[in-house]
């Protein structure tokens, strides 16, 4: 119920809005929270468990809630798992609860209702393990009846930002220890953040109206103080500081638009943005939780903390209409009062204590001490043992006291106060353990260093206090800073509202719980103790309490108490469970910030990029660089475009950019030696003007990276790498010649983007460039298959280096990148007259597979030799320096004649294409073992048939032997195995 | 996040710069044929794998692209220092970690 406007309220009477329910059209005002919104509407049930589907309301005020999940929107506005405590509504919004699965209209789980007393703790550990083959079945199941959002599969429509900050002091939180930290920081000349979650500042300070201060109250103060700290401190608000790090990183998310209609958010911000503060000193005044217990029946709608009640009553006017406020404590005592003050006509109060005073001396100032309201019923020595339903929510809580004797009282509300929870979880997240308090029943932080904190966290949880310990906390840093004399700050006396502890009532039959959000109740935590896991680790993840969205912000420390009692421990000799990082979840986008879709990943292009680009090609991402993949002319598809460019590098000419490959700049007296460390054949007497091949080996013995080396001058080598191995290997490179060889005078340069590479190919291309180059000789005489000259194609210096990928004739020019273009197309016109044809890395692909020449990468997987390879030629016994690798292909395994080695197969059918990566056994029997797996494989035009590369057993061996191919959903593929040689096994066309 | 002191470019900057390459100090060995397959593959695999204060080599790869060797605490995550691959070679508590660390491979390469 609503009430008539209240001096504190944050909803603005003028502004009303409307919002959607689940489809249904409901009025709030602006300002509201969801939370609030749905209270004044009277939706007590907002969500549906987790196990075992029971109805749940909203229970809390704050970002510790366990049951109001919902989703936002649809579409690329989705937000899944929303905690409708922390959404601010506006006009329009969208809403769903985000319970499971409905089919025909029916929550799932409703039907398996019948099975609840079939899932105790560590259920689905021990359901899911047996039988196998259900497993899939039963995880589908269960995961359509969490009440858990389903995600949209529309991209999100928004975008995000990211901000590395740095300054003096951040504090996080702006209650009232926050702003008296920050209202003392504000006039040293300090670089300040402030950074709280809500849109409005000053924290709970409705819980404890102090009339102390300066006179004023509370409000009054804060406003004082936000005026105070203004342009002084920067204020960051709907930030949550969610993760803190080492050197104190804070990260945090600034919900910038959330709270906007999505017509009103403005296209040119992002939605939220991302902040990285690296600060100087630290100080956290986060507050604490209020606590509930667990009792028969305490996840009834309507059972909430006296907190949320306290809240929704003071900042949005909502008041219950029959209520009992069950404390242990004296802080449930002000609710009460301001309940009364507000004109609830049916409060009962309910304390655990049979004298409300006890351990009286502690709270010194009197204006503080609990005092009954008038027209308030107390019950003293009685605690909850059962709440009881009707229509699904609350109807009547039976109270019971130490005689046994009970009460019942019937109510629309139960409002529980059993303590409260500092939120120590950022200062635990440097891998701190929070201590218990045995004298204020609760977790306190431990910190040191520049790292402070304030207020309700340090079990400050009355505002007077609160204040001088954010002051003390501001001065702490001072300190720390070396701005402030080091004088010993003596501590604030605590104050624990005379608690007693209370947890669990494990008395009365039915379910407590513990944690609402995972349904996990005091006797799955029993069970889970008397199957013996006694690590409160272990606890949590047989038993889930603590998991979730929330991270059991309203269970953990019922479940520590629990554990404890239930073994007879301490609770210092049980620890705790650790906290990590977020504090509260962060979506996705923000934390990708920027860097996503054509932001994720930088796209490289080659200088003759336009000229493909004009042909308009099939595109591929290699190792970041755009290369195109084939050049289809008219209505071809992939295969005649393969087929034909194949066919012209074969029997013509056709020309490949192959700018993208890694090159290295070897240089120094010691570059011969160098090579003769890294790659695994010799580098001593390969002349200049000579190329070579060769592969690189690390210290296992694997192959990783290969590609030709030219030698420029005895001291200048001109090293190429694969396109996608090329930074590895530079740092690979480095990595050696820095840490191990420190001796060797060599010096390298990454060049890659510094050359552009246009391959010539086929028996044409002598003629072609011939055409073009009128200094070098490109007679077979003069100009040999491994040879490379300098000289001037069209004006401009050159390289001209005769190697070849497809083992047909073939140049590869060379030149400044920025001529790259320019050459390209001047290959391209002078090869006109031969028809000349444009390629890709498919035909490339092609080319080389029929020769049997490998890709590193795809025929290899870092568990491949060159004996396995075939490639022994390559392995000369006689070199000084025992290369990369070299020892490892000694050992016992590798002479193994099991090993998978590199073999050719041809399909039975030879119009069938074995699919590349398909696993390879040796009979159709179903216990056939795998034999390898296929790593290239294509449709030759050239062979007329398809062909492909495999891994297999023992291949090398079994030649002739037929093995079938298994692809998923097809018939098996018969094939032969063969050498992986399948064109010109004679290397007769390299000369043309 | 750490921040990370460059020896090198003498500042301390963001741990985003740097790569981790390896535990530090693993020596090759000078004649690997020497080695017996168990020998070699400790030089190949074998890490100490300590708890506390360890030495590691890492690389400054958006920076200066050198090596350097980290001091750090991987129980609480603390860098005590860095140094160059030089300052590493003079420094003795440097010079111990590694002695255990290389104490098969010493054998075999006396
Ligand atoms: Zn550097």
């Amino acid at each position: 119920m609503r009430l008539a406007k209240n001096p504190t309220e944050l909803i603005q009477r003028d502004k009303p809005i409307h919002f959607y329910w689940n489809g249904k059209k409901l009025p709030a005002y602006a300002g509201d929270m969801l939370s609030s919104a749905l209270l004044a509407n009277g939706v007590s049930h907002v969500g549906s468990s987790f196990k075992y589907g029971r109805k749940r309301g909203i229970f809390s005020a704050w970002s510790d809630e366990p049951n109001a999940l919902v989703t936002l929107e649809d579409g690329g506005l989705i937000t899944p798992n929303a905690r409708a405590t922390e959404v601010e509504v506006y006009d329009g919004m969208r809403v769903r609860a985000a319970w499971g699965k409905k089919i025909f209209g029916i929550d799932l789980k409703e039907l398996f209702m019948p099975m609840h007393r079939a899932m105790p703790a560590g259920f689905y550990y021990k359901t899911f393990q047996k039988p196998q083959f259900l497993s899939s079945f039963y995880e589908n199941i269960i995961r359509g009846f969490a009440g858990f959002s389903t995600s949209s599969t529309e991209g999100d429509s928004e975008f995000y930002e990211e901000v590395h900050e740095h300054c003096d002091v951040l504090i996080v939180g702006g209650g009232v220890a926050g702003l008296a930290a920050a209202r003392t920081l504000s006039d040293k000349g300090l670089d300040i953040i402030l950074a709280d979650d809500r849109p409005w500042l000053g924290g709970q300070w409705y819980l404890n109206d102090a009339k102390d201060i300066d006179a004023k109250t509370t409000q009054n103060w804060i406003e004082d103080s936000v005026k105070v700290i203004k342009g002084k401190v920067k204020i960051l608000q709907r930030t949550t500081c969610y993760g803190l790090y080492e050197e104190n990183l804070m990260l945090a998310a600034e919900r910038l638009q959330d709270h906007l209609t999505p017509d009103a958010r403005q296209a040119n911000l992002p939605r939220q943005r991302h902040h990285k503060i690296r600060a100087k000193e630290i100080i956290v005044a986060a507050g604490a939780y209020e606590r509930g217990m667990s009792f028969v029946n305490n996840d009834l709608p309507g059972i909430m903390l006296a907190n949320a009640v306290h809240a929704n009553l003071k900042l949005f006017s909502i008041m219950p209409n029959r209520i009992v406020v069950f404390v242990n404590n004296d802080s449930g005592y002000s609710l009460a009062r301001d309940l009364q003050q507000e004109g609830c006509k049916d409060i009962t109060l309910v304390d655990a204590r049979s004298n409300q005073n006890l351990g009286q001396d502690l709270s010194e100032d009197k204006s503080q001490q609990p005092s009954l309201p008038e027209g308030v019923e107390l019950l003293s020595g009685y605690v909850p043992l059962k709440a009881k339903s009707k229509q699904g929510r609350l109807h009547s809580i039976i109270m019971q006291n130490a005689d046994g004797k009970n009460h019942e009282l019937t109510c629309d509300v139960l409002a529980l106060s059993c303590g409260y929870d500092p939120v120590v979880h950022l200062t635990c997240h440097k891998n701190n353990r929070p201590q218990w308090s045995p004298e204020l029943a609760c977790l306190l932080p431990t910190t040191k260093g520049s790292l402070h904190v304030a207020g309700a966290m340090t079990g400050h949880f009355r505002t007077t206090t609160a204040i001088q310990s954010g002051e003390q906390a501001a001065i702490a840093a001072l300190q720390s800073m070396g701005l402030a004399k080091d004088e010993k700050i003596s501590p604030i006396k605590h104050d624990n509202f005379n608690v007693l502890p209370l947890f669990v009532n494990e008395k009365g039959k039915g379910k407590k719980f513990v944690d609402l959000q995972n349904d996990v109740t005091s006797t799955d935590i029993e069970l889970a103790l008397r199957e013996n896991y006694r690590s409160i680790e272990h606890v949590k993840r047989y038993t889930a309490v603590g998991f979730g969205t929330d991270q059991g912000k309203t269970s953990n420390v019922i479940a520590l108490n629990h554990v404890a009692k239930t073994l007879g421990l301490k609770l210092d000799e049980i620890g705790t469970t650790t906290y990590r990082p977020p504090y509260t979840p962060v979506t996705f986008g923000t934390l990708a910030g920027p860097h996503a879709s054509d932001f994720y990943e930088p796209y490289r292009y080659t200088p003759m990029n336009a000229s493909h680009a004009k042909e308009d090609p099939e595109w591929e991402v290699v190792g970041q660089w755009m290369r195109p993949r084939h050049f289809p002319r008219g209505s071809e598809n992939m295969q005649d475009a393969l087929d034909r460019e194949c066919m012209a590098a074969r029997n013509s000419v056709a020309v490949m950019d192959a700018s993208t490959l890694g090159k290295i700049d070897v240089r120094g007296p010691d570059a011969r030696e160098f090579l003769n460390r890294v790659y695994t054949n010799s580098w001593t007497k390969l002349a200049p003007g000579k190329c070579r091949y060769g592969i690189m080996l690390n210290e296992n013995g694997m192959v990783f990276d290969d590609g030709v080396t030219a030698c420029i001058s005895d001291e200048e080598f001109y090293l190429t790498t694969t396109t996608g191995g090329a930074a590895g290997v530079y740092t690979w490179l480095e990595n050696w010649l820095q840490t191990e060889w420190p001796e060797l005078k060599v010096y390298l340069s990454s060049v890659t983007d510094n050359w552009a590479t246009t391959a010539v190919v086929g028996p044409k291309s002598r003629e072609v460039l011939q055409s073009i180059c009128k200094d070098i000789d490109f007679s077979q005489e003069k100009f040999e298959f491994m040879d490379w000259y300098e000289g001037t194609i069209c004006g401009v210096p050159a390289r001209v280096m005769r190697i070849s990928f497809s083992g047909e004739l073939a140049y590869e020019i060379n030149v400044q990148a920025n001529y790259g273009k320019y050459i390209w197309d001047s290959v391209c016109a002078a090869g006109e007259k031969f028809n000349i044809a444009r390629y890709g890395t498919e035909t490339m692909h092609v080319l080389r597979a029929e020769k049997g020449f490998i890709i590193v990468g795809q025929d290899t997987d870092g568990f491949v030799t060159p004996m396995d390879l075939q490639m022994g030629w390559i392995l000369p016994k006689k070199k000084p320096y025992s290369y990369l690798g070299k020892r490892s292909l000694t050992r016992t395994e590798m002479l193994s004649e099991s090993r998978p080695q590199l073999v050719g197969l041809l399909p039975k059918d030879e119009k069938v294409v074995l699919p590349e990566g398909c696993q390879l056994v040796d009979s159709l029997k179903t216990s056939s073992d795998m034999q390898g797996h296929v790593t290239s494989s294509y449709y030759s035009a050239n062979l007329g048939r398809s062909f492909a590369m495999a891994l297999v057993k023992g291949g090398i061996k079994r030649y002739g032997e037929t093995i079938y191919g298994i692809t998923r959903g097809g018939d098996p593929i018969a094939a032969e195995i063969t050498e992986p040689f399948f064109y010109d096994k004679q290397n007769e066309k390299k000369d043309g | 996040m750490l921040l990370i002191h460059c020896p090198y470019c003498g500042e301390k900057r963001e741990e985003e710069e740097f790569t981790y390459d390896n535990e530090a100090g693993i020596v090759r060995p000078t004649d690997p044929e020497d080695l017996t397959d168990e020998e070699w593959g400790d030089y190949v695999f074998g890490r100490q794998n300590l708890c506390g204060p360890i030495y590691e080599s890492w690389v400054h790869t958006a920076g200066c692209r050198k090596f350097l060797i980290v001091k750090r605490d991987n129980s609480n995550n603390k860098i005590d220092k860095t140094m160059t691959v030089q300052e590493a070679s003079a420094d003795k508590n440097y010079q111990e970690f590694n002695s255990t660390a290389n104490s098969n491979i010493k054998k075999t390469n006396k």
